[in-house]
């Protein structure tokens, strides 16, 4: 029971501020906030603090949580609690139940404020800083800022780094593999003034730089292949967006059209790009099960994975922290989180056609022409026969003469293999492509019998959703036979009906590879189909019964029919094909989710950017999804609005060249994360980012092109002292290469890299079930021999060799990839088959350019692996290694050195 | 220097992304690799690991990130052995003994879901085993897994256990790593984290994965997540040996020897030019590493080693194939946590099938499907418990005996299986520091949702770090802006469940 409220008139500052101040202040005040609360600010006693929830409801004291609280209403929630202080008195609940009961007043004057919170440095406007004045004068900006930092510690630059490090150093950073050998000499003996400038310029005009940086954005979205969970389907069509990432980098597009591409870019005729807001995983619907509850929670945790990208990557804010109550740190309530939801409302995982796939006009003229083909044989056949089956590849379809009908029944055979039905359509050719079955547009579904399998009920077949998992099966498991099965389709009323298609396991068939089995359950082989006549009796259209699948290339046929099914799988092909990159549809309206619970649906939430930079994109609930993305694009890229991209993105292009960022948290840029190291030499970076019109490029150049980056990484044990880690730049920082790095460097040097580009992954694992793990099967052999980057990519799956080399398994965002040193990294790199198979081939090199001379070869491997000549003891030692196991045993050593294994 | 002890130093994001870097283990050693003395004082004091949130930060040497690392306060346990029941096994039909059942069997209960995970519901369902008082306890156990319910004296029962997901992958991903989606350190990386291990020959953390393959949510169970690579679990088990582990067959031993050898020479003579920097010592150190593991894990797996009693006892002989290799991986367990591994996981079940059963998934005939898995389960683990027992190593060594979520006291609408209950399951505890033939908690009575002590596997897993002296809000790590934790913002140590 909560005390009454006293009967007299209360005053705040007299009689209210003393209670919150001798009980509450201490945890909630200006000192602590725990649970983000603090009681001496009005504003988040009446409209909340970390839960969103207002304490106090003036007028209504009963209600009001801060009376509940300190009436110990709340289970575990006694305020204060045990050991902070002692309950209120009945009195004192009775005075703060007075104060809101009489509407809670309290005079502005006295109530604290909170910090200004976008007087935060990540927050602020984005200025353009005087390039510092240092003596001497440094002729490179990046320098000079670097150097007033290195000025207060009395630390200085290390001399330049001599040739043969530089250009593998420049090399390895820019394009992910050494120089050549003939690349390092011309370099070394290069007289031009200007030969390290030119050495860039060409580095960054190789196509591999795209196959380098494009991998750093692939890590920080965490793009995979594969849907990841139980099932951990293929996405087919995956990859284009992988492809659209390197040619943005080799094209040096610009970073604001970058971004608006991967937000919005199947407005612009950039399908691929948007490959970007579903690069996370998704649960496949099989998984979630058919509980309201968890069908929610699926899609809110689908928004979440979209809503991680896009913060982490470009806003540098763990935004997802307020899915469930404001931030704990930064100024992020959680309604912004919903706004954020809302923008993507209109998104949903899952495929949808690729338009401007490569030849689209041509494709599109052929499968026009396959469509005039298609029609024609089926006038022709439509003289002869009554009705007949095509077989699309991923369906069945029987046509029939045109019917007038309300009811459809599908008759199946009592014994012999079972019928599984995913999907069953109508159509009629006055209503053209509208699917007169579905129950959306008011059909009804009935079955032979009434208790199914749980999972596959009748009504499964007209909702609209291919796949196997929850199709309708004509008899149960382990059944041999049942009464003859049927299945009836109620339309919304009367129509004509020319035509019905069918289907067992199509989603897995058009949207999936690499299943064993797939293709070979386009539908049911036998089945009748009848229609109702309007005096109540069933009428025969179609008496199908097809021979066994004919696989993917039914051979050429003089039969019309079988003509017929080689121009729908040409005309399938010829299509835009499917495309993994989000599908789009009319958004629902979002609303504030209860501690982000879905079953806790509070207000409706219009689509909008953060709050605190005063974000107003001018939409609302009911705007079309594409003006909500276009409109939340456009204030990303916009540094008058935003200030956090251009800052977040400089750092990023930092990080990658010099190992870590001036932010080295570069996915928090909020107040848990860390300080710039130099937020002045940030601010000027981003501004030359966005006075570059937003080229990734011009700010490489910049960065590489600096003295810190080209001066020596010997080490100082001074300035060790003074600054271990080397984030003031008074040398290179040296760091072990990744994982990619040493993969495809080891195939450069040995001569055996495919320097093909793009296009399907190759392969390391097979095929498998629909419920299996992905099998590693071949990581070494010749099909393997391309960049990693287009190696296949299975959400947390063990490649069994790089995999150990932190190389990230695409389940939560990697805005920096951990640096680890293990036995495992050890074991794969000294025992396992792709580095012994790639020493035989380096070996084999040596010896063809080499000769015969084994000090000769012995010179040439070094060249090759370190871009230097053997010196010293080494020569012994090396001759006298290959002398006695083969040149092949000093190459596996040489590709398990540290030398190697460093960019120094 | 001293600013290192208390200012910014301390703050969260210092030690995420690049706990084995040396120039931040430097930076946080005060720069000094000769202060280490000092350091261990202090550490011993607690003033440097304290940072301004309560968080323990283990120090970890790159050189040496295996190394014993102490625990938050006195452990109760040093070892934990994780066996793990892959798909959910029916508590209703083991553990937990619910004679309303009988009375009810057949009918509709009050307040019964129309549908659950897999659809629409059917009727309650008596147990499918009989149930027996067990040992001095009198534990009520099933008929369904005799050598395990020998053990019941020794153990300390859970029935009040909830999960947030019905579903196995997002199931199996909250059990171990405290969230249902994928990409989060699992426990055993945790606790190496933490802890590092006692026997350098071998990796501190093995998952020993079911003769058929890989769980549903396949390494997430074992992983790393955004920890160092260095504390995921290495996987092996007694049939399938550590991919890369051995020599290649076309390297004779000499010429394998002379190849080491070789490596090490020119990484000493490139680490002279680096004077102190540890990246590259702790490379070398871990081809060091990786030479003594190729000879202690064909040491440890060589099963057949054991006596013939033991395999006896194990029953490495008897019945099925899966069962075989299961109790061959019951001995590899054991033979682990006596050389002093920290963490064994090992698991019955798998995404994979094999002579017709994958796991304790049981939608149809559960009376069949559970009775298989059970033929695998019973004997070997039993035995294990009781090798444990008698070998003296349950003194030091904590099993946790855990499934993803429980079943149905009643059937799906097919009249066989049972489908999946996260509102009320059972797990056990059982040696270092569980309250032995006890159980603490109840579900309702018929074992649909919890009725006493409603737990959460947040609460489990903070009795299993407690109970391996780790404060469950102190171990932390800095990931993308947040002080992740195995069991995120929640958890309370079930004291109850403490001897």
């Amino acid at each position: 029971m909560i005390p009454p409220a006293v009967t007299r008139s209360v005053d705040f500052e007299t009689e209210v501020r003393p209670i919150f101040e001798a009980s509450c202040l201490e945890c909630h005040g200006p000192n602590r906030q725990r649970s983000d609360f603090r009681i001496d600010v009005k504003k988040i006693v009446l409209a909340g603090g970390g839960s969103g929830e207002p304490s106090v409801v003036p007028g209504k004291s009963a209600e009001s949580p801060l009376i509940r609280y300190v009436a110990g209403l709340e289970e575990d929630m006694l305020m204060p609690p045990d050991g902070r202080g002692d309950p209120l008195t009945p009195e004192q609940i009775g005075v703060l139940r007075a104060w809101i009961d009489q509407g809670a007043a309290w005079p502005d004057h006295a109530s604290a404020t909170e910090e200004d919170p976008r007087d935060w440095w990540s927050l602020r406007p984005l200025a353009r800083p005087a390039v510092p004045v240092t003596a001497p004068a440094l002729r490179h900006p990046v320098d000079a800022f670097l150097e007033a930092k290195r000025a207060e510690k009395s630390l200085a630059a290390s001399p330049e780094a001599d040739r043969r490090t530089l250009i593998r150093r420049a090399a390895l950073t820019l394009t992910g593999l050494p120089p050549t050998p003939e690349e390092t000499d011309a370099f070394v003996r290069d007289p031009f003034p200007q030969a390290y400038e030119k050495l860039v310029d060409r580095l960054l005009a190789s196509p591999r730089f795209g196959e380098r940086w494009g991998q750093h954005w692939l890590d920080v979205v965490r793009f995979a292949e594969t849907s990841g969970s139980e099932s951990n389907l293929y996405r087919r069509n995956a990859w284009p967006y992988r492809d659209y990432v390197i040619s943005a980098f080799n094209r040096d597009l610009p970073f604001d059209r970058f971004i608006h591409e991967q937000i919005v870019g199947d407005a612009t005729g950039v399908d691929e790009a948007t490959g970007f807001l579903v690069a996370g995983m998704h649960v496949t619907a099989a998984t979630i099960g058919r509980e309201e509850s968890a069908i929610r929670q699926a899609r809110s945790d689908r928004l979440d994975e979209t809503i991680q990208s896009v913060s982490t990557s470009l806003l540098g804010l763990t935004l997802t922290c307020a899915r469930c109550h404001n931030h704990k740190y930064d100024p992020i309530p959680q309604k912004d989180y919903y706004s954020f939801a809302a923008v993507f409302a209109g998104l949903e995982y899952g495929h949808r056609p690729w338009r401007n796939m490569p030849d689209a006009a041509a494709r599109d003229r052929q499968a026009a022409a396959l469509w005039s083909d298609i029609e024609a044989r089926r006038a022709a056949l439509r003289a002869q026969q009554p009705a007949w089956t095509e077989e699309w590849p991923s369906h069945l379809q029987t046509h029939f003469a045109p019917q007038t009908t309300k009811a459809v029944r599908v008759t199946f055979p009592a014994s012999g293999p079972a019928a599984t039905v995913d999907e069953f359509e109508i159509y009629g050719a006055a209503t053209g492509e509208k699917n007169l079955a579905l129950a959306r547009h008011g059909a009804a579904a009935r079955a032979f019998r009434t208790t199914e399998v749980p999972t596959r009920e009748i009504g499964n077949v007209i909702d609209g959703r291919m796949g196997g998992p929850f199709a309708w099966q004509s008899r149960r498991l382990g059944e041999q036979t049942a009464a003859v099965p049927w299945f009836e389709i109620e339309l919304a009323e009367e129509a004509v009906i020319d035509r019905i298609a069918i289907s067992a396991d199509r989603e897995t068939i058009e949207e999936t590879d690499y299943i064993v089995g797939a293709r070979d359950s386009t539908g049911p082989r036998t089945y009748k189909v009848e229609v109702r006549l309007a005096d109540g009796t069933w009428y025969e259209v179609a008496d199908v019964a097809l021979g066994p699948p004919a696989g993917n290339k039914p051979p050429p046929s003089a039969n019309a029919l079988a003509a017929l099914n080689h121009l729908v799988r040409d005309y399938t092909a010829a299509r835009p094909q499917p495309l993994f990159a989000g599908f789009f549809l009319p958004p629902a309206p979002t609303h504030l989710l209860g501690r982000g619970d879905p079953m806790d649906r509070r207000e409706v939430i219009v689509p909008n950017g953060l709050s605190v930079l005063g974000t107003d994109l001018q939409l609302a609930s009911g705007t079309p999804d594409v003006v909500r993305r276009r409109a939340f694009a456009l204030w990303l890229t916009d540094p008058q609005r935003n200030p956090l991209t251009p800052r977040v993105l400089a750092n990023r292009l930092w990080l990658h060249v010099f190992g870590h960022g001036i932010v080295d948290t570069p996915g928090d840029f909020g107040k848990a994360g860390q300080a710039p190291s130099h937020p002045e030499l940030l601010d000027w970076l981003a501004s030359e980012f966005v006075a570059s019109g937003w080229s990734a490029k011009s700010i490489i150049r910049v960065l590489v092109t600096s003295a810190a980056f080209r001066q020596s990484s010997a080490p100082n044990a001074t300035a060790a002292l003074v600054d271990s880690g080397s984030r003031l730049l008074w040398r290179f920082p040296p760091r072990r290469v990744e994982a990619e790095v040493l993969r495809d460097a080891t195939l450069f040097v040995a001569g055996t890299l495919d320097s093909a580009m793009g296009g399907p992954s190759f392969r390391i694992h097979s095929n498998k079930k629909r419920y299996e793990g992905w099998k590693v099967v071949d990581n070494a052999g010749p099909a393997t021999w391309r960049r990693m980057i287009y190696q296949e990519r299975m959400r947390g799956i063990d490649d069994q060799m790089f995999t150990a080399f932190d190389r990230p398994e695409c389940g939560q965002v990697s805005p920096k990839r951990t640096m680890s040193t293990t036995p495992l990294q050890a074991l794969n790199l000294f025992n396992g088959e792709f580095v012994l198979a790639q020493a035989e081939k380096l070996a084999a090199r040596v010896k063809r350019e080499a000769g015969a001379e084994l000090s000769a070869q012995i010179d040439r491997l070094f060249e090759l692996v370190y871009g230097r000549r053997p010196a010293g003891r080494e020569v012994e030692s090396a001759r006298s290694l290959a002398a006695q196991d083969g040149l092949s045993e000093l190459c596996r050593v040489l590709l398990n050195t540290n030398e190697y294994a460093f960019i120094e | 220097m001293k600013t290192h002890l208390h200012g910014p130093l301390l703050s969260p994001n210092q030690f995420g992304p690049r706990l084995l870097d040396r120039r931040d283990f430097l930076r946080t050693a005060g720069g000094l690799a000769g202060n280490l003395a000092l350091l261990q004082l202090l550490g011993s004091q607690k003033l440097l690991s304290a940072s301004v949130d309560g968080s323990v930060r283990p120090k970890i040497n790159p050189d040496q990130p295996y190394a014993p690392r102490p625990p938050h306060f006195e452990p109760k346990a040093k070892q934990v052995l994780v066996i793990f029941c892959v798909g959910a096994v029916s508590h209703v039909d083991t553990f937990d003994y619910k004679p309303a059942l009988f009375r009810h069997d057949g009918e509709k209960p009050p307040g019964m879901p129309a549908v659950t995970f897999e659809g629409p519901t059917g009727n309650i369902a008596k147990p499918i085993w009989e149930f027996k008082p067990r040992g001095q306890s009198g534990k009520m156990i099933s008929e369904l897994l005799p050598h395990v319910a020998a053990h019941a004296d020794d153990m300390c029962f859970i029935h009040s256990l909830t999960s947030t997901t019905s579903a196995h992958p997002q199931g199996e991903n909250f059990l171990n790593t405290g969230f249902t989606l994928e990409g989060f350190p699992s426990l055993g990386a945790w606790v190496t984290y933490a802890l590092g291990s006692e026997n350098q020959q071998l990796p501190a953390f093995v998952a020993i994965n079911d003769p058929r393959g890989k769980p549903r949510s396949g390494k997430n169970n074992w992983g790393a997540g955004f920890l160092p690579a260095a504390f995921q679990a290495t996987d092996f088990n007694a049939a399938q040996p550590l991919a890369n582990l051995g020599r290649p067959d076309r390297i004779s031993a000499a010429a394998d020897r002379r190849a080491k050898d070789l490596l090490a020479e020119f990484n000493a003579e490139h680490a002279r030019k680096f004077p102190g920097d540890t990246d590259l010592a702790a490379r070398i150190a871990s081809y060091e590493l990786a030479g003594r593991m190729q000879l202690s894990i064909p040491d440890v797996t060589d099963i057949k080693s054991e006596p013939d009693h033991v395999h006896r006892l194990y029953g490495t002989d008897t019945g099925t194939d899966l069962k075989k290799d299961y109790a061959k991986n019951c001995i590899l367990a054991r033979r682990l946590l006596e050389r002093g591994v920290r963490v064994v996981q090992l698991f019955n079940g798998s995404d994979a099938q094999a002579n017709g059963i994958s796991n304790w998934d049981s939608h149809a005939n559960i009376a069949k499907t559970h009775a298989m898995q059970a033929e695998i389960f019973d004997q070997p683990t039993g035995a294990l418990l009781a090798d444990l027992k008698q070998r003296g190593l349950l003194d030091d060594t904590l099993v946790v005996w855990c499934t993803e979520f429980g079943r149905m006291p009643f059937l799906q609408a097919n009249g066989t299986g049972r489908d999946h209950n996260p509102s009320a399951f059972t797990c056990w505890l059982m040696g270092a520091g569980a309250k032995a033939g006890t159980t603490f908690g109840a579900s309702d009575e018929f074992g649909f949702k919890t009725a006493q002590d409603a737990s959460t596997l947040y609460d489990f897993n903070a009795t299993i770090l407690h109970l391996l002296g780790l404060d469950h809000e102190r171990l932390t790590y800095y990931s993308n802006g947040i002080e992740r934790r195995l069991t995120n913002v929640h958890g309370h140590v079930l004291k109850g469940m403490i001897a």
